[in-house]
């Protein structure tokens, strides 16, 4: 199952043409990640394939087509589990990195540590192997324009178009990751729930789940962990979980987005309660 | 009867009560002392418990003898990149910084983040600017960087793993709960490694509903177990007492993974839990 952001991508104020684009995009790593699983690869790395494919493309908010800060600049975060084991690896504040989600990968299973930030990451990342860019890779019109409209405003602009994914593979195991450019015009730093484990990303041995939307408050909710541990402590489904947390913790708590996940049975959730979720599975 | 309660903690890990001098050891229990008086006069007078967290969090910054503040340990390039976190159980609200080198009172850092930002995280030089921008003590290197004579004595008997991490959980006259931990994390540590200190849900946790926490330990591990939310998660859908909680998480999400560390924990009805599998913890 992969996503491509919720939020304020309203399906009505897209021409045809281009969302038919953002489908083809979709498609395309929902291949990836299947083409995985076909050749008995594992549920890492069809997650791991499915948002580099997202990344790749420059219609998502993730690597290629990620959002600017305030000061012009993309900066990316990217977090992947592995249920199996419970391992995890994130990445945050990286801007010369060309795919996040390998590097969080590659903290996972290549340092002792499970999250790095800004320069260590990028100097980790170069080491172990990971493609390097000049950060000017990341550059789309479209986001640039957003960027300058919000500078305009000097405002803020919801966060949108975080990528990510989750699957279950023929072993059994499952898999979760997100990616993300962040909030258009964010200040300081700012990191949402993208590459916090528990908030966005989260695996164990029953489900997987990657959350997107206002970021501060799955923070604040532990949406990933908090659907992980009602369906563990409460014996409901998933399902149930999914929608306790989206549709009546988050909006009580003010928080707009959803989540993909899938459980160990392969049951796939797909709940959001924000406008238009681009999103789509393959069984 | 006690309306209010307090609990700090000053680092699990092999501070080895037998290997300190009765001299250090008793410096440590009396600044643990002063720390809890100061918490306790706030709260005594009707203080929000969100103040008494930062109070007591501030002056365990302000000495060299914990890893925190002034005290925090050096990375891999020699120097201090500190992390913390503040959460409050009414409104869940929190602030939580990470690789910060100037300010010196990180978990004041994290709370400016929460009560004057509309985020919740804020990492590396971003959250520096915001703090010294929001008028925050500032400090170098060589301030942070003082080294006591006994973590020499501590280093050779650790092998370079040192912990010290800070907490404090504390409930107030109107029954708010606020949890609070700051680090410079773990000697040597890759820069731009990010442990669980600065991660709600992970290091920190508060809900008026159920429980305040606050943990010390291998940082990799309470991130994985998304420990402290665990905690929380078991005393609310299986109504376990807060001790019994804390020793479950300890045990199955800690120790299970080859984890090391500390728990402070206190639910909403005042009961408190501390729960540690390493050799000493100062509390």
């Amino acid at each position: 199952v992969i996503h491509g952001g919720a939020g304020t991508m309203a399906k009505a104020s897209l021409t045809p043409e281009k969302e038919k684009e953002y489908k083809a995009g979709l498609s395309i790593a929902l291949i990836a990640g299947f083409e995985k699983l076909k050749e008995g690869k594992s549920a890492l790395d069809a997650v791991e394939a499915s948002i580099k494919a997202l990344e790749d493309c420059p219609l998502f908010n993730a690597g290629k087509g990620a959002v600017f800060n305030a000061e012009g600049k993309n900066e990316l975060d990217a977090s992947i589990m592995d249920g199996s084991t419970q391992k995890a690896g994130s990445v945050a504040c990286v801007t010369t990195i060309k795919n996040p989600i390998l590097a969080a990968r590659a903290v996972m299973e290549k340092s002792e540590h499970v999250m790095m930030i800004s320069t260590g990451a990028e100097q980790f990342s170069q080491k172990v192997g990971i493609e390097q860019v000049d950060p000017s890779y990341f550059y789309t019109e479209q986001r640039y324009k957003s960027y300058l409209e919000a500078k305009e405003e000097q405002q803020k602009k919801k966060p949108l178009g975080t990528v990510g994914a989750v699957a279950l593979d023929k072993y059994g195991n499952i898999a979760a990751g997100t990616s993300t450019g962040g909030m258009t015009y964010k200040k300081y730093g700012r990191v949402g729930d993208s590459p916090i484990i528990g908030a966005g990303t989260y695996a164990n041995k029953l489900c997987g789940v990657s959350a997107t939307g206002d970021g501060e408050y799955f923070i604040r909710a532990v949406v990933a962990h908090d659907i992980a541990a009602r369906m563990e402590y409460k014996n409901i489904s998933l399902e149930e979980a999914a929608k306790e947390v989206v549709l009546k913790k988050l909006i009580d708590l003010g928080g707009e987005g959803g989540i993909i996940g899938v459980d160990k049975l392969g049951n796939v959730s797909q709940v959001f309660n924000s406008e238009g979720m681009y999103r789509g599975y393959i069984k | 009867g006690d309306v209010y309660k307090r609990q700090i903690h000053g680092g699990a890990g092999p501070i080895v009560r037998a290997l300190m001098t009765k001299e250090i050891e008793d410096m440590y229990n009396n600044k643990l002392k002063e720390v809890l008086e100061r918490g306790y006069n706030i709260l005594a007078k009707g203080g929000p418990s969100l103040d008494a967290v930062e109070a007591c969090i501030n002056l365990m910054e302000d000495t060299s003898l914990f890893d925190a503040g002034k005290g925090a340990v050096i990375n891999s390039k020699g120097e201090p990149e500190m992390d913390a976190s503040i959460m409050e159980g009414k409104m869940r609200k929190a602030g939580c910084v990470a690789g910060v080198k100037k300010i010196r009172h990180p978990i004041s850092l994290a709370k400016k983040v929460m009560e004057n930002t509309r985020h919740v995280m804020l990492f590396g030089e971003g959250a520096d600017n915001f703090g010294v921008e929001s008028g925050l003590a500032t400090a170098t290197k060589e301030y942070f960087v003082e080294e006591p004579r006994y973590w020499e004595l501590l280093e050779k008997s650790n092998k370079g793993k040192l912990l010290g991490t800070v907490g404090a959980v504390a409930i107030d006259i109107n029954g708010n709960i606020s949890a609070g931990t700051s680090t410079g994390g773990t000697l040597n540590k890759m820069q731009g490694r990010v442990g669980d200190s600065p991660i709600i849900g992970a290091g920190t946790y508060a809900d008026n509903n159920t429980c305040g926490i606050s943990c010390t330990g291998l940082g990799e591990i309470f991130i994985r177990g998304v420990v402290a939310h665990t905690i929380s998660a078991l005393y609310e859908y299986k109504k376990m007492p807060i001790e019994d909680a804390a020793k479950t998480v300890l045990k199955e999400k800690v120790e299970s993974l080859g984890g090391e560390g500390g728990i402070i924990a206190l639910d909403k009805d005042g009961n408190i839990a501390i729960v540690y599998n390493t050799k000493g913890m100062f509390r």
